[in-house]
């Protein structure tokens, strides 16, 4: 199960919408930004080199050049990511509320009890290797 | 951000949150020998 990416400074991110993103990490381009609207839900096309995944991130509200502009594809890896987003988190808890008025693409709760309702046993990756140790360890576990 | 946190709190979010990234931090390391870490003053008055 792939759950990371690492990225060499300069490359395109990719993901979900972040915007902890330093001013110079965000380019402007030409090339148009493939983004397939549908009621209550955009997605936005990842990079040629990986033609088959898509990343979706939900959005209730009309999209707006402020959240194009923190569209992934748009924004580079930088090592400069870590300061200036230590300095949006230090700046929210010290003032206890949003320094910058940035776009806010967290999930709101009511999205998390969605998937939590939505949620099905059977789409939970198994590893096999580990499978059988399990089963036994329960199996002595209770006899 | 110094009225409600002190004035090293304010110097530590303008370095962090500097628009031009060679005024900026440049990593962890320099964030966490900054005064409002280093200084063993308390940065909240009562």
């Amino acid at each position: 199960m792939r759950t990371s990416s690492v990225k060499q400074v300069g490359d395109t991110m990719d993901g979900e919408l972040r915007s902890c993103v330093p001013p110079e990490s965000i380019f402007e381009t030409f090339e148009p930004i493939t983004l397939n609207k549908q009621p209550k839900r955009i997605s936005f096309m990842h990079d040629d080199f990986i033609p088959q995944k898509r990343i979706t991130v939900s959005c209730d509200e009309k999209v707006d050049r402020l959240t194009l502009a923190f569209v992934p594809s748009r924004c580079r890896a930088c090592t400069s990511w870590d300061t200036w987003g230590f300095g949006l988190v230090m700046g929210e808890l010290l003032l206890n509320s949003s320094a910058i008025h940035l776009p806010n693409f967290d999930r709101n709760a009511s999205m998390h009890l969605k998937t939590l309702y939505e949620f099905k046993p059977e789409a939970v990756e198994v590893n096999l290797l580990v499978t059988p140790f399990l089963v036994a360890f329960l199996y002595f576990s209770f006899i | 951000m110094s009225k409600y946190a002190g004035d090293q709190a304010a110097d530590l979010i303008g370095k962090l949150l500097e628009p031009s990234p060679q005024k900026r931090l440049k990593n962890m390391r320099d964030v966490l020998i900054h005064s409002y870490f280093t200084d063993e003053v308390g940065h909240f008055t009562v």
